[in-house]
Parts: C-alpha cells; sequence; structure tokens
C-alpha cells in the first residue's frame, strides 16, 4: 500500500509541475529535492544529465539562434524548459531509487508477471549489447558492410537463441508454481 | 522518437493518458487469454528485442531521435494489442530505468509507436497475404514513417496550443513545419532499417516457432 501512495503522489506530481509554468517554484522544488536526499543526488547526477542532455541541448540551441535571429534570445523560455525537464527527470529517478516499482504495479498480477521478466530480459541484453558492439570493434578494423551484415546477423540470432531459452525457463518456472493456472 | 518529460503540455498527455488506459485494460484481457508456458517465451524476447531497437538511438536535429522500432515480430506473432501493452511496458522501462522518454509522455509515445505502429505491420502483413516477406517489410518500413510522422504532429501542435499570454511557447517550442521534416525524413532510412532486421528476426523467431504462434489464424 505505501509503495502505491508513492506512485500516486509521483503521479500528482508530474501532473502538477506541467501545470505550473513557473521557473522559481521548479528551482525551491529542485532544491528541496536535493536537500532530501544528498546521496542521491551524487549518485545519480551524471545518469539524470546524460539523460536529458541530448533533447535539451539540441533544443536550447535550436531555440536561442531562431529566437536571436528574430529578434533576441528569449531566455525565460529556455531557463523555464530546461529547469522543467530537469525537475521531472529528476523526479522520476528519484522515485525508481525510493520506491520498490513492482509493488506499486501489483494491481495486475499478469502486467507485473510481463515486467518482471521484461525488465530482467532487458537488463541482462542491454550489457550483452555492450559487449557485442566492443567485441565488434574489436575484431573489425575496416568499415565492411558485408561484415557488419554478418555480425548483425549473428548478434539478432545469439539475442533470440539466449532470449527464448531464458524466458522458457522463466516460464516452466512459473508454470510449475502455479502461474498460469489461474 | 522518444518525446522526453516536459514537451508536451498537460492538455495533450492527459487526454492520450484516458485514450491509452482504456486501450491497456483491453490489452491485459487479451494478454490474460493467451499467456501461457509457451506464449510467454516469445512475448518476452520479442519485447526485449524492441527494447534494443529503441536503444541504438540517433540525434535529430528537430530536437528529438531517431531509432528503429521492432514491432513487427510483435504484432505478428500477438497482434496490434498485446504487441501495444508490450511496447507501452518496453516504453515505461526505458523512461523509468534508462531516462529515455518520459511517463508524461509515455502514452503518446505508446500510442504512436506501439498502437498505430503496430496496427499498421499487422494488416500490411495480413493484406500481403501470400507476399509475407514483402508484408513484414513494408509494414515495418510505414509503422516506423506512421509513427514518426504522429510524434511530430504532437510536438508541433505544443507551441499552437500551450503558449503565455505574450504568446510564447510553454513546452516544446517549434510548429509542424520544423517537426514534420526532421523527423519523417530521418525516419525514411530508420523504416528501410527496421524492415531489414525485421526480416531478419522474423526468419529467426519463425525456427524457434514451429508454426505453433506464428501461423495462428485470429
Amino acid at each position: 500500500m505505501k509503495e502505491k501512495i508513492k506512485l500516486g503522489i509521483y503521479i500528482y506530481l508530474l501532473i502538477f509541475f506541467t501545470i505550473l509554468n513557473n521557473p522559481y517554484f521548479y528551482f525551491i522544488s529542485i532544491l528541496f529535492l536535493v536537500l532530501l536526499d544528498l546521496k542521491f543526488l551524487i549518485r545519480n547526477i551524471k545518469r539524470i544529465l546524460l539523460s536529458i542532455l541530448l533533447f535539451n541541448l539540441t533544443i536550447t540551441l535550436a531555440y536561442a539562434i531562431f529566437t536571436g535571429i528574430k529578434s533576441e534570445v528569449d531566455f525565460d523560455y529556455i531557463i523555464l524548459i530546461n529547469l522543467r525537464v530537469f525537475l521531472l527527470t529528476y523526479l522520476t529517478f528519484f522515485f525508481i531509487s525510493h520506491t520498490n516499482l513492482f509493488l506499486a504495479l501489483n494491481f495486475s498480477k499478469n502486467l507485473s508477471a510481463l515486467l518482471s521478466i521484461a525488465l530482467s530480459q532487458i537488463i541482462h541484453y542491454n550489457k550483452i549489447m555492450e559487449d557485442m558492439k566492443f567485441a565488434q570493434k574489436s575484431r573489425v578494423i575496416v568499415n565492411d558492410k558485408k561484415l557488419l551484415k554478418y555480425f548483425s546477423k549473428a548478434e539478432i540470432n545469439y539475442f533470440f537463441t539466449k532470449s527464448i531459452n531464458n524466458a522458457k525457463e522463466a516460464a516452466l518456472g512459473m508454470k510449475s508454481r502455479g502461474f498460469f493456472n489461474d | 522518437m522518444h518525446i522526453p518529460d516536459g514537451f508536451i503540455s498537460p492538455k495533450v498527455y492527459i487526454p492520450a493518458y484516458v485514450l491509452s488506459s482504456g486501450l491497456w485494460i483491453y490489452s491485459i484481457k487479451k494478454v490474460k487469454k493467451i499467456l501461457n508456458e509457451e506464449t510467454l517465451p516469445f512475448l518476452s524476447a520479442t519485447s526485449a528485442f524492441s527494447f534494443i531497437l529503441m536503444m541504438v538511438v540517433v540525434p535529430l536535429p528537430g530536437g528529438t531521435t531517431a531509432h528503429g522500432l521492432g514491432i513487427c515480430p510483435l504484432a505478428i506473432l500477438f497482434g496490434p494489442f498485446i504487441s501495444f501493452l508490450s511496447i507501452s511496458l518496453v516504453l515505461l522501462i526505458q523512461s523509468l530505468f534508462f531516462g529515455n522518454g518520459g511517463i508524461t509522455t509515455l502514452p503518446i509515445n505508446s500510442l504512436a509507436i506501439g498502437f498505430f505502429g503496430s496496427i499498421i505491420v499487422f494488416y500490411f502483413y495480413k493484406i500481403f497475404g501470400k507476399f509475407k516477406r514483402l508484408g513484414a517489410f513494408l509494414g515495418s518500413f510505414f509503422g516506423v514513417i506512421f509513427s514518426s510522422f504522429l510524434i511530430s504532429i504532437i510536438l508541433g501542435l505544443q507551441p499552437i496550443i500551450a503558449k503565455d499570454p505574450q504568446g510564447k511557447p510553454l513546452f516544446f517550442p517549434f510548429g509542424f513545419s520544423v517537426t514534420i521534416p526532421a523527423l519523417v525524413i530521418p525516419h525514411i532510412f530508420v523504416g528501410i532499417a527496421e524492415g531489414i532486421l525485421t526480416l531478419i528476426a522474423l526468419e529467426i523467431v519463425k525456427k524457434f516457432d514451429k508454426g505453433k504462434i506464428f501461423e495462428r489464424k485470429d
């Protein structure tokens, strides 16, 4: 129940922050979240900034150039959008690190089972993809399209084989515990 | 293609949540009917495949990104509704754990990519009947193009519907003249790549499936 309340507060805050378009309020809210858990900021600031950097930087630069050419750079908008995006992303990561998502979303047995299996696979394969990227880089010196095609096919094949076999094991485990009988 | 939090007005994402919620409830009911020890491995493997394709991201000048979707194996194997639910879960995981996309924008991304993308793939595959590979390729291609078009419409709508009394934008600042070409043109190339990867993925899935799910009639 506690986790569901946290989820409710998180959703309420997300909506509230997008309805209220006030950069001062955004700034104070960020400060409040930072003071709530300073260790969280230190551990996650790089991840938060990296996840918003690409989109925000492109929009900020494009909009600065666009308004700069027309008259003068609209700093109000740039501050507003950047603070809002930072606040919402910070809030999301903050929520995830302080909440058990599976307990918060367990109103549907099938949905939470699907979420747990998909997440476990995704985390696992994200790591495999990284390893594959390095393996490919270390083995291919020239940018040969045939080699790239060969690698892509082999990677997808490996990925599906491993993925289906792992999920089959999980499904059998679930079957033995009576998951599909209800 | 994922839109992060903060760029979409509540005027758009709240109705999108209402619409998506109805579709999610319906899709969960559909999942309940088909979920067993045979279908679950394919559902999770094809969902993870979609995730992998979505994580290969290329930045676009209009402020968003281009990436594959991987919806075709999901849509063909399980139909558009279950595919929509799986893609929504993938998008949820991406936004919560990897900081890719947003929670306020989840229904928009889910509807554009998961729902309409899956419908296009599914019906192209069905319409082409005997020429399944061509259907899968074209479905994947047009699925990507249409999803990117929908996202560009949603983004381009923001400066029109959400602005301050001085007329300055409050959310995404660029209109249709920027968002449509910036998103749709690069996704033509993404669509071709998606089609090729889909054909490879389908062959592999078929090999494992042995006709159990793949050739089902519904």
